[in-house]
């Protein structure tokens, strides 16, 4: 059976009388006017939010920082007689964290711009799969950035509230490993859920366009 | 422009039609997906320049949106049954016995391609050149060819295994 054969039997196999309703002007309106988004219109509106969380939240850290570094909202010589250890991983956080947050916000836009709404099928599954992975990298970043300024709070805390009280000095380094562990390890389990529910509910649907556009390209 | 747009939807909704049928098995299914077409396309209709032909457009907007679609997979996450593509009717009722055994086979044979495939395969049956399936799907020709006639070699495997 030939190419011609088959376009024949094509042939005779009409839309028409597929069995579906001949939409008029006026039920295509309604049609659409009914309509709910799609998953990639709700996916990208939750990223947008979540961008905007991620903005305060970098912006929160950033400023706090920066006001107590100056004292304004917390004693400057305290501030002062922190080891300069920590004050510049203070800072490298903060630089990381700011990083993190732009390289992401720009890969973001390059993803959208990949493909317009007349694009091709590749270029559409290449947006889709690029999408539904910023939304899930956008968890991971912030959960990152969580832990990376919780540790940092959390050794110049602990650090200066000993200071302040003029006890336990020699558990300083054995506490803050161990505090750094406990959110490492908190940070990791939230991770392994998060990673759970996303793979749960997106994950087969992502490797099945992720196979989709690997047949697409498999002789390119 | 909605106008414009739903008469030109109105005259080719048949394009909706075969695309919903060839990657859906139910009736809930198609509706879902015809729904979700048309707001694509309505969606993507300012940016329609009329550089490709309307239908040619309306394939690539549909074939995207079928492909892509997250409600379809949830419904049918394994491959297609072979239901798929049973509510297609024969176009008249002068045909032979050995023809409708054919129209059965093809929609069968059809049926048990992949997404891609079934795209491709569609595009050509509905007489799209070549160039205009490289430009739809986002492959080169000389691959559209390849693929072309692997499919053909897949479904006459299909149709003759079932024969």
């Amino acid at each position: 059976m030939g190419a011609e054969d088959l376009r024949e039997i094509w042939g005779r196999i009409t839309a028409d009388s597929s069995g579906q309703p001949v939409l008029d002007e006026n039920q295509i309106r309604s049609m659409l006017k009914k309509r709910s988004g799609s998953l990639m219109e709700k996916i990208d509106f939750n990223i947008r939010v979540g961008f905007a969380v991620l903005l305060g939240i970098v912006m929160f850290i950033v400023v706090y920082d920066l006001l107590s570094f100056t004292g304004h909202i917390s004693d400057a010589s305290l501030q002062a007689s922190l080891p300069q250890w920590l004050l510049m991983l203070d800072g490298i956080s903060n630089f990381l964290i700011l990083s993190i947050f732009v390289t992401f916000f720009l890969h973001y836009f390059r993803i959208r711009r990949l493909c317009q709404d007349n694009c091709d099928l590749r270029h559409a599954l290449m947006k889709v799969i690029g999408i539904l992975t910023i939304y899930q990298r956008l968890f991971v970043v912030l959960l990152f950035i969580i832990m990376i300024s919780s540790i940092t709070g959390f050794a110049a805390g602990y650090y200066t509230s000993i200071l302040e009280n003029q006890t336990m000095e020699g558990f300083l380094i054995p506490v803050i490993l161990f505090g750094v562990l406990v959110i490492a390890l908190l940070t990791w389990l939230i991770f392994l859920l998060l990673r759970w529910i996303f793979r749960r509910v997106y994950g087969n649907y992502l490797d099945q366009l992720r196979n989709t556009l690997a047949e697409l390209d498999e002789l390119e | 422009m909605e106008k414009e747009f739903l008469a030109l939807i109105r005259v080719n909704q048949g394009i909706i039609h075969k695309v919903t049928n060839v990657y859906c098995d139910n009736e809930e299914d198609r509706k879902d997906l015809f729904q979700e077409i048309l707001a694509q396309l309505w969606k993507s209709y300012p940016g329609f320049r009329q550089e490709s032909k309307f239908s040619t457009w309306m394939y690539r907007i549909a074939l995207n949106t079928a492909i892509t679609s997250f409600k379809k997979w949830r419904r049918q996450p394994v491959a297609s049954s072979a239901q798929s593509l049973a509510n297609f009717q024969i176009a008249d009722d002068n045909s032979s016995a050995e023809t409708d055994e054919n129209i059965a086979l093809l929609k069968r044979a059809v049926s048990r391609l992949t997404g891609i495939e079934k795209s491709i395969i569609l595009l050509f049956l509905e007489n799209k050149s070549y160039e205009e399936i490289a430009d739809i799907t986002g492959i080169t020709q000389n691959y559209v060819r390849v693929k072309m006639n692997r499919i053909k070699t897949k479904l006459k495997g299909f149709m003759l295994s079932e024969e």
